[in-house]
C-alpha cells in the first residue's frame, strides 16, 4: 500500500492526467476510498487546478488572419509585384528627381556662398590688402602721401 | 480551396489557442498565428514526417509564442508600471467555478488570470496538457524536453495554483 506522500504526488500530475498504469492506478483509487484527506486533496487539485481549464472553451479565430496571411503569401509568390514593391520602396528612399536635385544643388551653394562666415572675413582682408596696395603705388607715383608719418631721418641721410 | 488553406483550416483553431493562452491578448495570439503559418508554408518543403504533422505545428506554435512572450516582458519591465493583467490576484476560485452564471468572456478571462500566475514553461505545459488534450510522451515530443520534466512542470504549476487559492481565501477572511 502507497503512503499518502507518494499518492499526493501523483494526484498533481499522473493520476488526474490519466498516465498511470491500471495496476498503479488501480492502487491510488484504493488509496483515496480509505483516506479521507488524500480524497479531499484530489477533489480539491480537479475543481480548481484542472476542471477551469479542460471545460474551457476554445476562443474564437478572427477571419483576418487568414486574409493577412493569404496576402503575404500572394506577395512572396508573386517576384513581379515583391519587384515593383521593393522599387517603389527603393525609389522613395533613395531616387530623387534630377530637378529637385539641381534646385537643392543650387540652393546649396548660394548658402555656401553667401553665408560663409570665413569666406567674408577672407574677402574682407583681401580688400585691406589690395587698398593699402593701391595708397602705396599711388604714394611712388607721385611722391606723397602713403607715409603720413615723420619719420626723421631720410633713408639717404642715414646710410651717408 | 487549395491544400494550404486546408491545412489552415484544420489547424489554425489550436494555434491560436495556444498562443492565445500562453499570451492572455487576442491581438498577440493574432501575431503568432500569422507567423506560424508563414512559418509552416515556408519550410513546407523540410517537413520530413519524423514526428506527426501536428507535433510539428505544435512546435512551431509553443517556440513562436515563447519568444514572443520573452519579448513582451522585456517590454513590461521596460515600461513599468508592471501590468497586473486582466484581473489583480485570485478571487476564491470555488465559488467561482460553481457559478453558472459566469459569462463565457469572464471565465475567459479567469482562465487567463489562472494562466498568467503560472511561469511561462508550467504555463505552456498546463495549457498542451489540460486545454489541448495532448500526452506526456506528445508534450515532451512537442518542447523537446522529457516526460519526467513534463510531470514535474505540470504538477508545480498545480500546486502553484492551488497555494494562490489558498493565500487568496486567507486574505479575504481577514
Amino acid at each position: 500500500m502507497m503512503r499518502c506522500k507518494k499518492i499526493k504526488e501523483l494526484l498533481f500530475s499522473a493520476y488526474h492526467d490519466k498516465e498511470l498504469s491500471p495496476e498503479r492506478n488501480r492502487e491510488v483509487e484504493e488509496h483515496l476510498a480509505g483516506c479521507p484527506e488524500c480524497r479531499a486533496l484530489s477533489e480539491k487539485i480537479r475543481k480548481l487546478a484542472i476542471d477551469p481549464f479542460r471545460k474551457a472553451k476554445s476562443p474564437e479565430i478572427s477571419k483576418d488572419i487568414w486574409r493577412k496571411i493569404r496576402a503575404t503569401i500572394e506577395l512572396e509568390k508573386s517576384p513581379r509585384l515583391r519587384k515593383r514593391v521593393l522599387s517603389n520602396i527603393r525609389q522613395s528612399l533613395f531616387n530623387r528627381k534630377p530637378v529637385f536635385a539641381l534646385a537643392t544643388a543650387a540652393v546649396l551653394l548660394v548658402v555656401l556662398v553667401v553665408a560663409n562666415p570665413h569666406r567674408r572675413r577672407m574677402n574682407g582682408e583681401l580688400f585691406h590688402f589690395m587698398e593699402e596696395q593701391f595708397l602705396f603705388f599711388d604714394s611712388l607715383a607721385e611722391g606723397s602721401g602713403y607715409f603720413h608719418e615723420d619719420l626723421g631721418i631720410p633713408g639717404e641721410e642715414f646710410f651717408l | 480551396m487549395d491544400a494550404f488553406e486546408r491545412l489552415y483550416r484544420l489547424s489554425s483553431g489550436y494555434v491560436y489557442a495556444v498562443a492565445y493562452r500562453v499570451l492572455g491578448k487576442a491581438e498577440d495570439a493574432e501575431e503568432v498565428t500569422q507567423d506560424v503559418f508563414m512559418s509552416v508554408y515556408r519550410n513546407l518543403g523540410r517537413f520530413r514526417f519524423r514526428s506527426a504533422f501536428t507535433t510539428w505545428i505544435y512546435r512551431i506554435t509553443t517556440n513562436t509564442a515563447i519568444n514572443l512572450y520573452r519579448k513582451r516582458a522585456k517590454e513590461r519591465k521596460r515600461a513599468v508600471p508592471f501590468n497586473e493583467g486582466v484581473r489583480n490576484g485570485l478571487e476564491p476560485l470555488e465559488k467561482e467555478i460553481a457559478s453558472c452564471e459566469l459569462e463565457r468572456k469572464e471565465k475567459e478571462a479567469m482562465l487567463l488570470s489562472l494562466l498568467e500566475k503560472l511561469p511561462v514553461k508550467q504555463r505552456v505545459c498546463v495549457v498542451l496538457k489540460d486545454l489541448e488534450g495532448l500526452k506526456y510522451e506528445e508534450i515532451a515530443e512537442v518542447l523537446k524536453i522529457k516526460q519526467n520534466t513534463v510531470k514535474s512542470r505540470l504538477s508545480r504549476g498545480r500546486k502553484k495554483l492551488i497555494s494562490l487559492n489558498k493565500k487568496k481565501g486567507v486574505n479575504d477572511e481577514v
